[in-house]
């Protein structure tokens, strides 16, 4: 074993600074993300309030109470009542959305032509669009109102309205775990294969890098051991280094999330994690083939950050384009975060739920014999042309 | 008989780099291996190892064909590479540790060596030390150990001086000849005609993948028309004394270049009487006059019609 015994002795030396930056900026980021409450998930919702200002040239109790609705769930800027004072608003985005209440809107309210009220906004703006969607609810149940009980006051109208509109419905997921762990655990894992890949190329690619470096090949193959015991040890070095890595790193989400690994789904991101330490450690072999001592690092970054960000490490697979999903299907990380993604949504584990689990794994276990398969092949096509 | 080489032919596409190569290596001796950059030393040298597959021909070490399966045989090699294989990671010590590794698995056994081969080497002030921080002769030293460490029975060095300054050259060539003297037979590829007339009983010469000559340095020497050289600094030489030079018997060839008249005698012959008789008939100055005999660079000259450096 004295080829697996240099490769300790290589790793101990000098890869153990590597493994403590990428740990420490590993666990420095999920702490982050963790304090921060990013659970970045694609059914999040955060009510915003718009920047409306009202010009209210009728001053009627409809136009004051349209007035006094828009400024409760709006942010109210007030502007005055010139074209160029408004343009000028809206230019500098002081204002996304002005409302002018015509004199006479109240007045005209019931009949055909009646005054309507006229609108600026920011180009291409959503918000305002949302904002003419509730002032278009408030005057539709008004408007309800004032035809069908045409005896009561503006007054009373507001109050009926606003009390029909306000009503809020809650909305929550019951499919889920809905458990806090859950999406943590998720957003932990996911990011793992970023630390992953990037620690793998790092030190396997630059282990094997040592150990495929031609003067030290010939060396060892004029040496009474056989190629294939050489690679073996060598594999079996490289399998035991990224055990370890993956280990610690395993250990360490449920350090940072106690209490989380008795949770359905736990060990599955536990298998995954592992399928996933497979595939990076074959992506790091074929790196190797072609690398140079110089070059293995920044090949390393573009692969790790590429193959994360199109694959939805770093932000829900949701938020990715069309496009971007089905180049996804032919990047290993897209199924990796599919399959975390996956066993966050799942509440038994039964048949249906594990087969689209199985499915990715399966994925990524094919890339991982496949990226492998093309290594050896490069590696087999070099030792052919040196002879 | 340590090495047999029969009818040896490798080809890189249309490239012959070896050409029925026929070498016999005797046990004990020191066997030189001398061309130019290109004659096909290395391949010669990759080719025993197995390092490389050859198109024909055969060969046997330790009276037993040579396969890369043949691991018996490997056990009993020490080889040191042309550039230097050893891992920046690791320490002198762990170095020669390791490849002694490969060869001797007991422990004990192995530290002993290791300990006796860096005593070899002289590098005893330096076990700590990564080879990065060693200069170019103390990185060849280690490489050296590295190779002989398990106490081989054959050794191959292929051009291990290269880029050595001369105080490094000769303590590896002090080395290797302590290394023969302790038993181990020796094969040396080098370019440096010197080292090999230094170093080696018996030689070949090497030219574009051909033997074109083997044997005792004498041997060798004795194949080619050429004998002493007479060399002479002179001052006040005419065309004509030149010209009467030329017409002593026995003299191949004068050649005058910057006041050094060099002039070649037949093999067997003597002519440093004659000439000096002449010198002093002719009231010709000089400041010293030597006789020299051939070179290896004068076998391969006669043969090939170039330089051994060309």
């Amino acid at each position: 074993m004295q080829v697996f015994k240099a490769f300790r002795k290589i790793v101990m030396k000098k890869f153990i600074s590597v493994f403590i930056i990428y740990t420490a900026l590993f666990i420095g980021l999920s702490i982050f993300f963790t304090s921060s409450g990013g659970t970045q998930v694609e059914d999040a919702f955060e009510l915003s309030e718009v920047r409306v200002s009202v010009i209210n040239e009728d001053n009627t109790a409809l136009a004051n109470g349209l007035e006094n609705y828009i400024n409760g769930i709006a942010r109210p800027v007030e502007l005055e009542n010139d074209e160029e004072s408004m343009k000028d608003a809206l230019f500098f985005r002081q204002t996304e959305f002005i409302v002018t209440i015509p004199n006479g809107f109240q007045e005209s309210f019931h009949s055909s032509q009646n005054q309507s009220i006229t609108t600026m906004s920011v180009p291409d703006s959503a918000n305002s669009e949302y904002a003419k969607t509730l002032i278009d609810r408030y005057l539709n149940t008004a408007k309800l109102y004032a035809t069908a009980f045409p005896e009561i006051s503006f007054d009373e109208i507001h109050e009926k309205v606003l009390a029909d509109i306000s009503t809020e419905v809650h909305v929550s997921f019951v499919d889920r775990i809905a458990t806090s762990h859950s999406s943590e655990l998720s957003t932990y894992f996911n990011f793992l294969s970023y630390i992953l890949i990037a620690m793998f190329i790092s030190m396997v690619g630059r282990i094997m890098l040592i150990f495929n470096n031609k003067e030290i090949k010939m060396r060892n193959y004029c040496a009474p051991i056989s190629i294939n015991y050489y690679n073996y040890q060598l594999i079996f070095g490289n399998l035991s280094l990224a055990f370890i890595v993956w280990l610690i790193f395993v250990a360490f989400a449920f350090v940072i999330n106690t209490g989380s690994l008795n949770e359905t789904g736990s060990y599955l991101y536990i298998v995954n994690s592992f399928v996933l330490a497979i595939l990076c450690l074959s992506i790091s072999f074929l790196v190797a083939t072609f690398a140079t001592k110089n070059s293995i690092d920044p090949i390393g970054n573009c692969i790790s950050l590429g193959l994360s960000f199109l694959g939805g490490s770093f932000v829900p697979q949701a938020f990715l384009s069309d496009t971007l999903q089905t180049v996804g299907t032919f990047n290993p990380i897209f199924w990796y975060v599919k399959v975390n993604d996956t066993i966050g949504e799942i509440t038994s584990i039964s048949r249906s739920t594990l087969e689209p689990i199985i499915y990715g794994i399966l994925v990524q276990l094919a890339f991982a014999v496949a990226f492998l398969a093309v290594a050896l092949v490069v590696i087999k096509q070099r030792r052919y042309a040196h002879q | 008989m340590i090495v047999k080489i029969d009818n040896l032919v490798k080809r890189y596409g249309d490239l012959i780099a070896l050409d029925h190569l026929n070498i016999e290596i005797k046990e004990g001796e020191i066997f030189g291996l001398l061309g130019p950059n290109g004659s096909g030393k290395t391949t010669a040298i990759n080719c025993i190892l197995s390092l490389l597959k050859f198109d024909k021909g055969n060969i046997e070490i330790f009276g037993r064909e040579m396969k890369p399966t043949a691991y018996p045989i490997k056990q009993d090699i020490g080889i040191v590479m042309q550039n230097v294989a050893v891992f920046e990671e690791l320490t002198v010590y762990e170095n020669i540790d390791y490849f002694c590794g490969l060869y001797i698995k007991d422990k004990k056994k192995r530290k002993e060596l290791v300990q006796q081969a860096i005593e070899f080497v002289a590098l005893k002030d330096f076990v700590k030390f990564y080879p990065k921080k060693l200069s170019g002769g103390l990185l060849r030293r280690l490489n050296i150990a590295c190779g002989i460490a398990h106490k081989p029975k054959l050794i191959i060095l292929d051009e291990p001086t290269v880029a050595v300054d001369p105080q490094s050259r000769n303590n590896i060539l002090e080395g290797i000849k302590r290394l023969n003297e302790e038993g181990a037979t020796i094969i040396y590829t080098s370019h440096y005609m010197e080292e090999i007339e230094q170093l080696c009983s018996r030689l070949a010469i090497l030219d574009k993948g051909k033997v074109i000559a083997t044997g005792t340095k004498q041997e060798v020497k004795g194949m080619i028309s050429l004998g002493e050289k007479i060399v002479i600094e002179t001052f006040n030489l005419k065309e004509e004394h030149i010209e009467k030079i030329r017409e002593i018997p026995n003299v191949i060839d004068v050649e005058l270049k910057e006041n050094i008249l060099t002039i070649k005698q037949k093999s067997g012959a003597s002519n440093l009487v004659n000439i000096t008789s002449f010198i002093a008939n002719h009231d010709i100055s000089y400041g010293k006059i030597y006789s020299e005999l051939p070179t290896l660079n004068d076998v391969f000259l006669e043969i090939t019609g170039k330089e051994l450096r060309d």
